[in-house]
């Protein structure tokens, strides 16, 4: 595969940066990034944003790479190693390709010190951004400068002209809150068909090296939890012990936060006004400025302040009932699991309300899917309905990946 | 606790670093290390070495520590990230523990590029010194300029009148033929008592650390646990994933050969000449200079070079007949557990030759009947040590 990044572009009020990844076959996708065009001078000329973009694709096509552009040589050295572990893990998916550029030459260190991380809204990237910007993080305090909200992630590119304007200004009233930049960036990186759960860590990573003739490295939240080797957990795309590998010795990437639970997590932004208000955990309410409420993600949430009593917070504008976690739908096992963690961080303090029994329930087995009629019952945006039907589409996803 | 070094003094043509390690309690301890006096300028003054070398010490302890000296800033917040990750995989053992110093400032950087990496002779570091050394270690080339050779890791202390010279020696002929330095480095280390098995990786760094004002960072073999997230294989004391933690951005600690398993690496040094004459695989018989042959970690190294298609070679002297690897006796599932890899390494290759059925025959249920032979020598570890892994 060759990558062929282009000179910038300007359109408005945007830099766009793209690069056209060809095949072997001649096939050809384009991978492209924006960014205000203000950030102009903070944009590198390297590739490396490209090659950690297009990781995911070389490794499945497993194809050499030669990159038409100057690449760092030390993220290349990272980048075997990351492709090593994931090719030992998933041998049937991915190879380990050799990587070559027209030049290697390492990055330039911006003057000053200063840390771009991925920010979402969501729990661990508020743990993040409100440690980090109170300097509560200890060793591993970095000098955070600034975030950026990525439009094409968890947020479809076609939600630019509607709900995108929403989600960004809610996560901005966060972040400047706490002196931080919040800086937009729109990429079509999952247009590259590669599974989400395995990829997106590149993506982020991929977004923060655009940033890294103004930043000394970014920075991303890591999952809560994750020093604990649950196989299934760390292969989720993201964990400290592999993460790093997809920076540089001129451009690092930290992984923060991997050493907190949830509820700790939570306890310490509870302290966050902004953040009690505008924190966004799902994408899939009707109202785009708050949560649903009823998806398994914010349900995991609200019951978290509840283990830690701080009650519901304002950024969860609807009331939990326990016919309502009864009836819990779950699509995979990474919800069942998180779930049955939620019941265990209960009982282990030793909370007895009917909602925990109302929780295990949900987890007993049902009716095998397929078999419930439930096709009468019309679709509730926010509710179970809605979730069967994401989750329909995402297995029909991973299956279609996995063929 | 606190950590006092002493200056660095001469005895006997070697440079004595040491510390004393004094615990909460009043109760106090003393780790060292010695070099060879010709290394002196190679010798930090920063007390890296110690705090890594008493890390486990700390998180056993469970208590602040305080270093009476100078240490690496970027270490300190590694070393953080090290101790998070071993208090959450064992609360009821290890805690993450604050670490301060006198002062906190990173080590000068040599002005050569080199890297120094530990070796024993076995497989593991013969793979990386051979690789490293030719220059076929890819993206992961590191500029190899020396290798320590220790004594009272797994030689222990009490060789060094009698069995060190010769296994070092042999070790130096391996490495003088590819053109690294070997330098011999004793340390009490193993008498601060950790888990060995948990410990070892910051043992071998914290003897890397000694030379920062010389080399540019520090290289650990892998192991055979590759990048296997396994919790079992990660939760042991070097792997890919947490080795960097025991290095700074002054002094890298590199993690190399997870890309390859150990038929791989075998496969890689059959074309050094001197390794098939000296590698050396065995702690378990009466030499240390030498393999047995006998025990289990012996004969699967020696099968593999049959299962490649070679020869035995000389570093093995008198390999097993097939009666004697049917009665082999293991002393704990792990042994049993590479006996079952091999086997079954040499069924996938389409090996039916009576050796592996030999060794299928020794996994036979009748064989857990056989008394355990007393080991050829006194136990290394903490009785409780060799107890539990025995158990487990």
């Amino acid at each position: 595969m060759t990558i062929r990044p282009f000179p910038p572009s300007k359109e408005n009020g945007s830099l766009k940066l793209q690069a056209m990844l060809t095949d072997d076959s001649g096939q050809t996708r384009t991978l492209w990034y924006r960014v205000p065009e203000s950030f102009e001078s903070a944009v590198t000329s390297h590739a490396d944003p490209f090659v950690v973009g297009a990781l995911f694709l070389a490794m499945r096509l497993g194809e050499p790479v030669h990159v038409e552009g100057t690449v760092s040589p030390s993220l290349l050295r990272n980048l075997d190693r990351y492709m090593a572990a994931w090719s030992q893990w998933h041998p049937d998916k991915y190879r380990r390709v050799e990587v070559t550029a027209r030049e290697e030459k390492e990055a330039q260190k911006p003057a000053t010190d200063g840390v771009v991380m991925a920010f979402s809204g969501g729990i661990d990237s508020s743990y993040t951004a409100w440690t980090q910007a109170n300097r509560r993080a200890g060793r591993q305090q970095v000098e955070l400068a600034a975030a950026v909200f990525v439009l094409g992630f968890d947020i479809p590119l076609e939600y630019e002209e509607t709900d995108y304007a929403s989600y960004f200004e809610r996560a901005r009233v966060m972040t400047d809150s706490i002196g931080i930049d919040l800086i937009p960036v729109s990429t079509n990186f999952r247009e590259l068909g590669d599974w989400w759960e395995h990829c997106f860590v590149a993506g982020v990573a991929s977004v923060l090296h655009l940033l890294k003739s103004l930043y000394t490295g970014g920075m991303l939240a890591g999952d809560s939890g994750q020093f604990n080797l649950d196989t299934k957990a760390i292969l989720f795309g993201t964990s400290p012990f592999f993460d790093a590998w997809l920076g540089s010795d001129s451009f690092p990437i930290h992984h923060d936060g991997a050493d907190k639970s949830r509820i700790e997590k939570i306890v310490s932004i509870s302290e966050w006004p902004e953040a009690m208000r505008h924190l966004r955990i799902c994408y899939t309410a009707e109202e785009k400025d708050r949560n649903c409420c009823r998806c398994q993600k914010c349900i995991g949430s609200m019951l978290m302040f509840k283990i830690a009593e701080l009650g519901t917070p304002e950024c969860f504008p609807l009331p939990l009932s326990d016919d309502v976690l009864r009836n819990i739908r779950y699509f995979d096992d990474a919800q069942r699991l998180s779930t049955q963690r939620i019941v265990k961080a209960a009982r282990d303090r030793g909370i007895t309300d009917s909602w925990v029994g109302a929780l295990e329930d949900s987890l007993k087995p049902r009716m095998p899917e397929g078999k419930e009629d439930d096709s009468t019952a019309p679709l509730d945006p926010g509710g179970a309905g809605w979730n069967n039907a994401w989750g329909i589409l995402r297995k029909f996803r991973i299956r279609r990946i996995h063929s | 606790m606190t950590i006092k070094p002493s200056p660095p003094f001469r005895k006997d043509g070697k440079i004595h670093l040491q510390a004393e390690l004094i615990s909460d309690s009043g109760e106090s301890r003393t780790l060292w290390y010695r070099v060879p006096e010709s290394l002196e300028s190679a010798v930090t003054s920063h007390a890296d070495p110690f705090v890594v070398g008493a890390l486990f010490l700390a998180m056993r302890l469970g208590e602040p520590v305080h270093v009476e000296g100078t240490v690496s800033p970027s270490l300190l917040r590694n070393l953080d990230r090290y101790m998070a990750a071993w208090s959450q995989w064992h609360p009821d053992k290890y805690r993450r523990v604050e670490v301060t110093a006198r002062e906190e400032k990173e080590a000068q950087k040599p002005a050569t590029d080199g890297v120094v990496m530990a070796f024993s002779g076995g497989i593991d570091s013969s793979y990386t010194a051979w690789t490293q050394a030719n220059r076929r270690a890819g993206r992961q080339q590191v500029e190899l300029a020396a290798a320590v050779f220790v004594l009272g890791f797994d030689i222990p202390l009490e060789y060094e009148e009698t069995d060190y010279a010769s296994y070092f020696e042999r070790a130096r002929v391996m490495t003088d033929s590819i053109g690294i330095d070997l330098i011999p480095v004793s340390t009490n280390f193993r008498e601060l008592d950790d888990w060995w098995e948990h410990a070892y990786g910051t043992a071998i760094a914290s003897v890397f650390h000694i030379f920062k004002n010389r080399f540019g960072g520090g290289m650990i073999a892998s192991d055979f646990q590759q990048y296997n997230l396994d919790y079992r294989h990660v939760d042991y004391g070097s792997n890919v994933f947490i080795d960097p933690w025991l290095g700074g951005s002054d002094f890298k600690i590199h993690h190399d050969g997870s890309d390859r398993n150990r038929l791989q690496k075998i496969e890689a040094v059959v074309q050094w000449s001197e390794a098939m004459k000296h590698i050396r695989v065995c702690w378990q018989g009466d030499k240390y200079d030498r393999n047995c042959c006998r025990c289990s970690k012996c004969i699967v190294t020696s099968m593999r070079f049959r299962i490649l298609g070679m020869q035995v070679p000389d570093c093995f002297p008198s390999p097993l007949t097939d009666d004697e690897l049917r009665s082999i006796d293991f002393f704990n599932e792990a042994e049993r557990v590479s006996i079952r890899r091999l086997v079954k390494d040499a069924r996938d290759r389409g090996i039916t030759d009576s050796w592996v059925d030999a060794l299928e025959e020794s996994l036979k249920p009748a064989a857990v009947a056989h008394t355990p032979v007393e080991p050829t020598k006194p136990l290394q570890d903490g009785v409780s040590h060799k107890l539990t892994r025995w158990l487990l």
